[in-house]
């Protein structure tokens, strides 16, 4: 009798729960990139990889499907998403990945990571939709808040691919740009760096 | 830190002399040395082994013989390496690499070694004919594998090894063929390649070592066991055992296989009662009618070891950890050669071909100073293994964090792509086609006949 009288009065709170719905889109293993690019004194580097995890919440009123019509303005949203330094590749391999690991500080930090709490839908047109993410970048230990500029498509499989680029400057997050003795001698590597991904995200099954 | 540098010029040529000199030699020589140095910026420095974020490899070799031992000494030098097991059936051979490193626990049963999971790597360095067993089941305990060359003592075994280590793609799988790693011969690669020593016509290498080969035991058992390499049941022959390490380079450096070899070999100083061959030469035949002469023989060792690449301007000789150029008179001036050091080898000079010869002359140091490449073939192929082992465990733990461990298919595609960032090693797919051709070449040694070589003997 008790556990009846508790579950009629849960009955209403479970009934909000189940309408605000929460989708989630977890990172594909297949189709994303994301390069880091840099100028130095001698030549133009990067680093690449092929590997983005994490994940996006949202709730039911966010446009996941391609005939969605969605008004311009804010989306509350949970964004995490992560890429691990050592799925990096530089432009100078193996000698280079060392330099730019050991100046990413990745023994102490080995994740670059993406948060935000809401998109900002700026644009809708063609089936891309064009946000802002005001959120913070992690690298090195040092988070910084960033609004990264994102479009969104409707790719192949009910998948969404969000694309984007941003630049920031290595000394923002406490990194000294790597200055390496290697090949013709000491090259010193210029602050900013372009980053420039594509993320697939799939929806994940209900529980 | 140091790094593997580019082109040959050792003369004091820098960058005040060029502004100030105006000179266009020194123009193009600084181009010639960008150029080859944009290809080598990849490698790690010389004298300094890979240093990725990151604890070391732990490593269990089996097999603790002589090469045996000689891969735990330098394992034991390298800061990538923790050799935290090692295993011999052989109890006398077990404790000497016991007392090399006295931290790793000791195994008489290599299947004991593979159930350890404070082994991470495995370097098998036996008796070529047991490589087999222990690779396979090295993979099955999901383990890194080093395997010594050639990987087989037959193409069935080679293989089955080949096999298992492409289906395995968390392993990262080297094969002994130390010269694909070695700095000097990655820093020749391109140079050969690029034509700059003209048209190739013909290559040659040799091995010469007054030595037995066969070993004295304890017993009749014994003897026999540690003499496999004069069994021609269980020996690839002098060309097989050694000579891989020669024929898979020129091989490597003409960028094709054989279409044919011929040999010829016979018992001519150790006439103790061996069936092997103590000198043997094979011809093989290449596309484009280019031969490659192997000879080699444990009867005199004049002249050690070397390689030859003919060209129709250049022929270019590599010992050890060095190289030269030898010039046609009527062949095109490159510009870089009026500066690089001169040897002189009889009626001929040599022009030497030096990696780590140019990066003080570029920054306007001087004197421009020769760094040689010191360490052993070995050093650089185990660093390039544990760095690659890592790398491939870092990928693999990354992957699965992220997407779980269901879809073998996308991790094995990640890993692939991933591992386009190893550093030069020797793996599957080398090895085998090294056994192949060494096979052949030996069977033809023995038979004294002429093979061909078949498209589908290289298909794994």
């Amino acid at each position: 009798m008790r556990h009846l009288i508790i579950l009629s009065l849960l009955l209403p709170v479970l009934h909000i729960a189940a309408r605000a719905e929460v989708i989630r889109f977890m990172a594909q293993p297949v189709g994303s990139k994301i390069r880091v690019e840099g100028t130095s004194n001698i030549h133009d580097w990067f680093m690449e990889g092929g590997l983005i995890g994490g994940f996006i919440e949202v709730d039911e009123k966010f446009p996941v499907k391609a005939d969605a019509k969605p008004t311009l303005g804010k989306f509350p949203a949970r964004v995490d998403v992560r890429v691990p330094i050592r799925s990096l590749n530089t432009s100078g391999k193996a000698a280079m990945n060392t330099v730019m690991q050991g100046a990413i500080k990745m023994e102490n930090h080995p994740l670059i990571n993406f948060k935000a709490s809401e998109l900002v839908l700026k644009e809708a047109k063609d089936g891309k939709l064009t946000f802002e993410a005001p959120g913070t970048l992690a690298v090195a230990g040092v988070a910084k808040n960033l609004l990264l500029p994102v479009t969104m498509e409707y790719a192949e499989g009910g998948k969404l691919k969000f694309k984007g680029e941003a630049k920031v400057k290595m000394t923002d997050f406490g990194i000294k740009p790597p200055s390496p003795a290697l090949a013709l001698g000491l090259i010193k590597t210029d602050d900013e760096v372009k980053i420039t991904f594509e993320w697939f995200a799939a929806r994940a099954a209900a529980k | 830190m140091k790094q593997y540098e580019a082109f040959p010029i050792t003369a004091d040529l820098n960058r005040r002399d060029f502004i100030y000199g105006g000179s266009v030699a020194a123009l193009v020589a600084i181009v010639a040395a960008k150029e080859v140095a944009a290809q080598e910026k990849s490698k790690p420095a010389e004298g300094e082994a890979q240093k990725p974020a990151g604890p070391p490899v732990k490593c269990g070799v089996i097999g603790c013989g002589v090469w045996g031992r000689d891969i735990i000494n330098t394992l034991l030098r390298l800061p990538n390496a923790h050799v935290t097991a090692v295993c011999d059936h052989y109890e006398a051979f077990l404790n000497r690499a016991k007392s090399i490193a006295p931290d790793a626990k000791g195994y008489a049963d290599f299947k004991e070694l593979l159930a350890d999971k404070n082994v991470q790597a495995v370097l098998i360095a036996t008796p070529t004919h047991q490589h087999r067993a222990i690779a396979e089941a090295a993979f099955k305990a999901g383990k890194h594998v080093y395997c010594e060359a050639p990987i087989a003592h037959t193409a069935e075994d080679g293989k089955a090894i080949a096999t298992a280590a492409k289906a395995a793609p968390r392993s990262n799988f080297q094969t002994g063929l130390l010269m694909r790693s070695e700095p000097q011969r990655q820093f020749l690669l391109p140079f050969i390649r690029s034509g700059a020593a003209g048209k190739n016509i013909k290559a040659r290498a040799q091995r010469h070592k007054k030595e037995s080969w066969r070993r004295a035991a304890a017993n009749p058992e014994r003897e026999k066991e540690l003499n496999w390499r004069l069994d021609r049941n269980l020996s690839t022959g002098l060309v097989g055992e050694i000579g891989i390490q020669q024929i898979d380079l020129l091989s490597w450096f003409l960028n094709t296989k054989p279409l044919s070899v011929t040999g010829f070999g016979s018992v001519v100083y150790w006439a103790d009662g061996r069936a092997v061959p103590d000198s043997i030469t094979a011809i093989f035949e290449y596309p484009g009618g280019v031969l490659l002469t192997y000879e080699a023989t444990l009867g005199n060792s004049f002249d050690a070891d070397y390689e030859m690449l003919y060209g129709t301007d250049a022929a270019v000789m590599v010992r050890q950890n060095k190289a030269w150029m030898f010039k046609e008179a009527d062949s095109p001036l490159l510009g870089w050669e009026v500066y690089a050091r001169k040897d002189d080898f009889y009626k001929e000079t040599g022009i030497a071909l030096v990696a780590n010869a140019t990066k003080l002359a570029a920054l306007g140091e001087k004197p421009a100073e020769e760094v040689p490449f010191t360490n052993t073939p070995l050093f650089y192929a185990l660093d390039a293994f544990l760095y690659n082992s890592r790398l491939i465990a870092g990928g693999v733990e990354d992957f699965i964090a992220n997407f779980g461990d269901s879809d073998a298919a996308a991790l094995r595609d990640y890993i692939a792509d991933f591992a386009k960032n190893k550093m030069p090693a020797a793996g599957w797919q080398e090895g085998y086609e090294s056994l192949v051709t060494v096979l052949k070449a030996n069977e033809a040694i023995l038979t004294g006949k002429k093979l061909a070589f078949t498209k589908d003997l290289f298909e794994v």
